[in-house]
C-alpha cells in the first residue's frame, strides 16, 4: 500500500493499527526528548512551552518517574 | 573488570554487542555473550562444544524462538508494517534515534528516568548549566553502549573467578564460556538445553578439552 493512501485506509484494522503505533511511537520521542532537555537542565516551564501543554502536565507525566 | 581479559575474550564481548543489535534485542544478555562465544569456534574450549553439535547458527535460531526478534523491544514487526502505511519508515527512525541517544534508545522498555542522576550529577549538570555549558552526563556520554543484564554481569564476574580457579593469569574465552555454564541458571543454559545439551555435560567437554579435570 502506498504511503499517501494508506493514512487514510478504509480498512479500520489497518487504519486504526497505524494510528496505535504512531502514537506509540510519538510517546517514545517524546520520553526521550523531555529526558534529554531535563538532562541538559532545562525546566519544566521550558520543555511545555515547545510541546505546546502546560508545565503541570509535563511534570506530572515525566517528573518522578 | 575487563583488564584481565585477553582480547580474544574482549573480542566475544564486542561480538555479544553485535549479535544483540542484530537481533534487534536492547541488552546484552547471557544468549548474546554466547553467541559472541561461539563466534570464535576454533578458541579454546569452544571447539569441543562445537563438536557437541552447538553452533551458533542453530544457537541463534533457538534464541528467536525463545525470545523473537526485537522480542523485547516496544516496537516489533507488526508496528513497522503498521508505520509503514502511514509512510513512516520504522527502521530509518530508529537509526536517526539511536544516531542521537544510542544503540537501543528507541525499543528499550524503560529509559533512565529524568531524576535518576545521583546528587552529585545534578549539583554538576547546575554548574555547568549556570556556566552556559553543555552538559554531558555518563549516561548520555556513555550512549554507545547496550546494557548488560544482571545475569550477563554475572556471567562475566564468573568468568574471572574461573580463570582464577583454573589458576590462569587471564580470562580467555573458554572462562567466559564455563562463566556462562551458571547452575543458578540463565537463558544460555536455557538455550543449551533447547539444543539438548545441560550445562554439566558441556562444562566437562569444555575442560576436558582444555586438558582438566571436571
Amino acid at each position: 500500500m502506498d504511503a499517501a493512501g494508506a493514512a487514510t485506509s478504509r480498512d479500520p484494522l489497518v487504519g486504526l493499527r497505524s494510528v496505535a503505533a504512531l502514537r506509540r511511537l510519538v510517546e517514545r520521542l517524546e520520553a526521550l526528548q523531555v529526558n534529554n532537555a531535563r538532562r541538559l537542565g532545562w525546566s519544566w516551564e521550558a520543555i511545555g512551552t515547545e510541546l505546546g501543554v502546560s508545565r503541570q502536565a509535563v511534570h506530572k507525566k515525566y517528573g518522578r518517574s | 573488570m575487563f583488564e584481565r581479559f585477553t582480547s580474544e575474550a574482549r573480542q566475544t564481548v564486542v561480538r555479544a554487542q553485535e549479535e544483540a543489535r542484530s537481533l534487534q534485542h536492547p541488552w546484552i544478555g547471557t544468549e548474546h555473550l554466547l553467541l559472541g562465544v561461539l563466534g570464535q569456534p576454533r578458541a579454546p574450549g569452544v571447539a569441543a562444544v562445537v563438536r557437541l553439535g552447538i553452533t551458533r547458527e542453530a544457537c541463534r535460531a533457538a534464541i528467536q524462538e525463545v525470545v523473537g526478534p526485537g522480542g523485547g523491544g516496544l516496537f516489533g514487526p507488526d508496528d513497522a508494517a503498521a508505520l509503514q502505511t502511514v509512510g513512516i519508515d520504522l527502521d530509518e527512525v530508529r537509526r536517526r534515534v539511536e544516531d542521537t541517544f544510542g544503540p537501543g534508545a528507541l525499543d528499550l522498555r524503560s529509559p533512565e528516568p529524568c531524576r535518576s542522576l545521583p546528587r552529585i550529577m545534578r549539583r554538576r549538570r547546575r554548574r555547568d548549566v549556570q556556566a552556559g555549558m553543555p552538559f554531558l552526563p555518563p549516561a548520555v556520554a556513555r550512549a554507545g553502549h547496550i546494557p548488560f543484564m544482571p545475569r550477563a554481569k554475572r556471567a562475566l564476574e564468573r568468568a574471572l573467578r574461573e580463570a582464577l580457579a583454573l589458576h590462569d593469569r587471564h580470562v580467555g574465552v573458554e572462562h567466559v564460556l564455563l562463566g556462562l555454564l551458571d547452575p543458578k541458571g540463565n537463558l544460555a543454559v536455557e538455550i543449551l538445553r533447547r539444543l539438548g545439551i545441560e550445562s554439566d555435560a558441556v562444562r566437562a567437554a569444555v575442560l576436558s578439552d582444555l586438558g582438566r579435570a571436571a
